[in-house]
């Protein structure tokens, strides 16, 4: 089989800087595509959905991404303290 | 665990030179991990065969991996004229036939339509690739996936850099 051929041999070469460059923004169109999908995971979910809806109508937060993000920093917390209850069972 | 699961991928337009180093290093399978459609245009295919990478890109369309968009409306090929002449005038670019940077001209054109849903455009090429930033595209190249598939685990340094021989080898010198 014939080699393949380079396309420009004599291009500007690309410089470190431009390669970072090209990693944060292959990154951040995989890291969007990942958003859309876990976003549209969770809402396929119908108890979830209404459950997010009744947190935002309470008056409480004021829209989904609050109510998620209080949501996550809780679990956070709660996985914390599991965590450190599991270490001194163990001592 | 990877960043990214593998139903995470996005659409791009790309530009020949990305794929032929893709080719060269032996790479495919890092297309189909991060992209789900690659688009080109029927341009391109004439450098493919020029460049001796006719079978290979054909593959990649049988497989539906990668679309060719045919036509091209006039008022796209009057924009991609106007963007070839740019990026034959940039101080970047070394070949100031416009003709000559006609593809990737019409390859960014039309990843701009709203039908094909492109995230991004794969171009290596320094003078296209500042005008594709200046027209608002998101820019990644060969080098690119390289990384992402290293901080992916997907790839090793040592690996990394044994594919850049490679392409340089077959004449393709890819980065300072």
């Amino acid at each position: 089989m014939p080699p393949i051929t380079p396309h420009e041999s004599d291009a500007e070469l690309m410089t470190p800087e431009d390669v970072e460059k090209d990693v944060a923004s292959l990154t951040e169109a995989l890291l969007e595509k990942k958003i859309q999908r876990v976003v549209r995971e969770l809402m396929r979910q119908s108890d979830i959905y209404v459950t997010l809806q009744q947190l935002v109508t309470s008056g409480r937060f004021a829209n989904e991404v609050e109510v998620l993000t209080h949501a996550v920093r809780t679990l956070q917390f709660a996985v914390g303290v599991e965590k450190k209850a599991y270490a001194m069972h163990d001592r | 665990m990877a960043l990214f699961e593998s139903e995470d991928r996005v659409i791009v337009a790309a530009d020949t030179g990305p794929l032929l180093s893709v080719f060269q290093s032996g790479t495919v399978e890092l297309l189909r991990r991060y992209f789900s459609r690659i688009f080109i245009v029927q341009s391109q295919l004439a450098e493919f065969q020029k460049h001796g990478a006719a079978t290979e890109i054909q593959s990649l369309i049988d497989e539906s991996l990668v679309f060719v968009i045919k036509n091209l409306t006039d008022k796209e090929k009057s924009e991609a004229i106007e963007v070839a002449r740019r990026i034959a005038t940039a101080p970047t670019c070394h070949d100031p036939v416009v003709e000559n940077h006609l593809p990737e001209a019409e390859l960014l054109v039309v990843s701009q339509r709203v039908k094909i849903q492109c995230e991004g455009v794969l171009l290596d090429e320094r003078a296209a690739r500042s005008i594709a930033e200046n027209m608002g595209l998101k820019v990644s190249g060969f080098l690119g996936i390289l990384g992402r598939a290293g901080l992916d685990g997907l790839l090793t340094k040592d690996e990394i850099r044994q594919l850049l021989q490679s392409c340089q080898r077959q004449g393709t010198p890819l980065c300072k």
